[in-house]
């Protein structure tokens, strides 16, 4: 009896080991993500600058929300442009009025399409390559072990938004159509 | 203990003191000193200057990295940090570049050993020591502080920057240098010219005593050639009255008269020149033919042409009338033909001559006497001097100095020019042109008769010289008129007063009491209107203000005729 029981504990272990050592590294990853989502920010412009002054700066997910907790202790006290900053989680099919970037995590629901509601709105939409979400003007992607993005510019642009040459020549690809 | 540099200095006197100050090397010193200080100041104002500008400099390169990391940073690519941060080390002064996140954490940078980089990133004022300056800069985008940025760099070391200055400091201490030797030398200058100012006043002193004492030596001169001439002249007179008293010849008596006035008349002559030398007699110019004049000088000249000198005279006829004193033309002219005898020691010939010179071209007529003579010559370097009082190139004992310059001063009181030409060896010419008067002139009558009194009238006649008195007033009983004496001005009035009825009064100029000749007229004219007066005199300083007023004047020693000849018209005028 005790052998299988131990030999069950020890896969238990390693198992927990083997998830542990995942959920560390997910955590970190997911961390810097959340750092850069709001660290894109500062290099976009939003046309109507002037017009959302006062009101809260607001980040929305849609989708599951891969951060938890992490972004809002990213976001708590910083301000862009002056304005405070707000994370709004939309869950699958959200609202999206008054985002002003969108983060599309993975979803499971039939018909997920996260940013055609946003479609032609100055909406800074953000997804990371993992979840499978396309269509985003900003996307994470993983390169040597390090957390990297690549850029859709023409989308962005067609959206009314300006992105920063220094965010660009940061990007690993950058699209311009 | 003395004090001498805080001695008081009185206002009046301190420009003076300034001026003696700036002689000083002293002077040059301090300001080479205040250029020296002005250098340093200056110099220590640029590099003030220079540190501030390199820590402005140091800032914008701060802020120029921040903006150019702020990507990097925010997102940690550290290899385009890297870049960033070593692109500076192209510059040596920077000695250490650190980039910090938002949170202080440092990020990337390099430093210099031994410099050391923070371990915390945070904004800081710049802060600069002697060796070197540190700047931050934050790293902002969009308006969110992304992080810091730390630069640290070197400043010149004192000797980098002294370097900079040698050459400033070389110009200056060369000026400075060039000031204290050009005041040193203007200080010895000055002194140098107060010493010569200092000789040349006591030379001119010395000059002054030596003129004076030639003066003196012409005076003596002058006065004993006057005193032989008087001899002579008394000689006559009191020899000729002695052989009167020896004889009852009338034709000798005759003879002897004229001797005695023809001697009188010489005396009277002396006097005459002896008050135009002393320049007290204004030129009495007439209006005279020069042909005239010039002729009638035949026996005086003659007397000066001995020892196998010659004299010609050729004047020119229809002379125009030239307005002079000729009394002064005859001096002038006298002085003219010694000078021309003393430079013919051997004889030669002595040539006058006068012609009228046309004016042309606006130049007004002139007259031109010309006295050449075929002697030494003058040489040029005295020609210049030859008309200066008490200029003589005779021997001491033999000239006065004073001929050439009555000669000038003569021609240009009438309003001439002289003109001088010599060749040594060969002779000089000395031309007088005198401007043509536009009147006729007045011929001399030679011998007027004694005007008779036309009726017995009174003359009050104010005389203190007794013997002058007598003598007048015999010549007024001669002319026919009653004379009373009065022995001064007052008792000139008195008698006036008294009312005794007198047709003139005839008074001397110069007279002891309170009223003199001139007063006395002046008090005759205020209180009897109608009562006339001549005045006699000797002195003509005096004679030049009555002669102003119009008062009739006789000037002493006059004669009998010209006595009887200025009653009659000053009676018959009023």
């Amino acid at each position: 009896m005790r052998g299988p029981r131990l030999a069950v504990l020890m896969l238990c272990a390693m198992f927990v080991g083997l998830w542990t050592a995942h959920a560390r590294a997910a955590p970190l990853e997911q961390a810097v993500k959340a750092s850069f989502l709001f660290k894109f920010a500062p290099f976009v412009e939003w046309p109507d600058n002037g017009a959302g002054a006062g009101k809260p700066f607001t980040i929305c997910v849609v989708g599951e929300d891969p951060f938890g907790a992490t972004l809002d202790e990213v976001v708590r006290g910083q301000r862009i442009s002056g304005r405070s900053v707000n994370v709004r989680r939309l869950g699958d099919s959200g609202n999206a009025a008054g985002c002003q970037m969108l983060f599309a995590g993975r979803s499971s629901s039939a018909g997920y399409a996260p940013f055609a509601a946003v479609a032609g709105q100055p909406v800074l939409t953000v997804s990371d390559q993992k979840s499978g979400v396309q269509g985003s003007m900003i996307q994470f992607v993983m390169q040597a072990g390090r957390v990297r993005f690549q850029i859709d510019e023409g989308a962005a642009r067609s959206n009314g938004l300006v992105i920063s040459s220094k965010l660009l020549g940061l990007a690993i690809s950058v699209e311009r159509k | 203990m003395k004090m001498r540099v805080g001695s008081p200095v009185r206002p009046a006197s301190l420009k003076a003191w300034i001026k003696q100050l700036m002689a000083t090397p002293l002077a040059a010193a301090i300001i080479a000193l205040l250029l020296l200080l002005a250098g340093v100041v200056f110099t220590l104002q640029v590099d003030r200057i220079g540190r501030t500008e390199k820590l402005r400099q140091a800032s914008v390169q701060a802020q120029i990295l921040a903006s150019g990391i702020a990507a990097p940073l925010a997102f940690g690519d550290e290899a385009t940090l890297r870049e960033y941060l070593e692109a500076l080390r192209a510059d040596p002064q920077i000695i250490a570049v650190g980039a910090y996140d938002a949170t202080g954490r440092f990020v990337a940078g390099y430093n210099v050993v031994p410099t050391r980089l923070p371990d915390h990133g945070r904004l800081a004022e710049p802060a600069m020591t002697a060796r070197d300056l540190t700047v931050t800069a934050a790293v902002v985008q969009g308006g969110t502080r992304l992080g810091t940025v730390y630069l640290r760099a070197t400043l010149d070391s004192w000797q980098r920057r002294a370097t900079r200055y040698a050459g400033l400091a070389a110009i200056v201490l060369m000026a400075s240098l060039l000031i204290a030797t050009l005041g040193a030398s203007y200080a010895s200058l000055h002194e140098a010219h107060a010493r010569l100012q200092e000789e040349t006043a006591s030379r001119q002193q010395a000059e002054e005593a030596l003129r004076q004492s030639q003066k003196m030596e012409a005076l003596g001169q002058l006065t004993g050639g006057v005193a032989h001439d008087f001899n002579n002249l008394l000689m006559v007179a009191s020899g000729s009255l002695d052989l009167m008293d020896r004889t009852d010849d009338p034709a000798r008596l005759d003879r002897l008269k004229a001797g005695i006035r023809h001697a009188v008349d010489r005396g009277a002559k002396l006097t005459q020149q002896l008050l135009a030398f002393s320049r007290r007699s204004p030129l009495k110019a007439e209006v005279v033919d020069l042909g005239d004049r010039i002729r009638g000088m035949d026996t005086l000249l003659d007397r000066l042409t001995t020892n196998g000198i010659s004299l010609k005279t050729s004047i020119a006829s229809n002379l125009w009338p030239v307005e002079i004193d000729p009394s002064e033309l005859e001096v002038a002219l006298l002085n003219v033909v010694i000078n021309a005898r003393d430079a013919m020691p051997q004889g030669g010939l002595v040539t006058i001559s006068a012609e009228n010179l046309p004016g042309d071209g606006g130049a007004p007529d002139q007259v031109r006497i010309a006295i050449s003579d075929t002697g030494t010559g003058i040489p040029p370097d005295v020609l210049d001097r030859i008309f200066e009082p008490f200029f003589t190139t005779k021997g001491a004992g033999h000239g006065t100095g004073l001929g050439l310059s009555q000669v000038y001063g003569f021609v240009r009181a009438s309003g001439g020019d002289i003109q001088v030409e010599s060749v040594p060896g060969q002779g000089t010419r000395i031309t007088l042109l005198l401007p043509r008067s536009t009147l006729s002139p007045i011929r001399s009558q030679p011998e007027q008769p004694v005007v008779e009194a036309a009726s017995k009238r009174r003359i009050l006649l104010v005389e203190d010289n007794d013997t002058v008195a007598e003598m007048v007033g015999g010549m007024l009983d001669e002319i026919g008129y009653e004379q009373e004496r009065a022995a001064s001005g007052d008792e000139a009035l008195v008698r006036l007063e008294q009312g005794a009825n007198f047709a003139l009064v005839l008074s001397d100029m110069i007279m002891p009491g309170k009223l003199n000749g001139l007063d006395l007229v002046h008090e005759i004219g205020r209180r009897w209107p109608r009562m006339p007066a001549v005045l006699m005199t000797g002195f003509s300083e005096a004679s030049i203000s009555a002669r102003g007023e119009g008062i009739p004047l006789l000037t002493k020693p006059f004669s009998i005729q010209s006595l009887s000849a200025q009653i009659n018209d000053t009676l018959s005028r009023s």
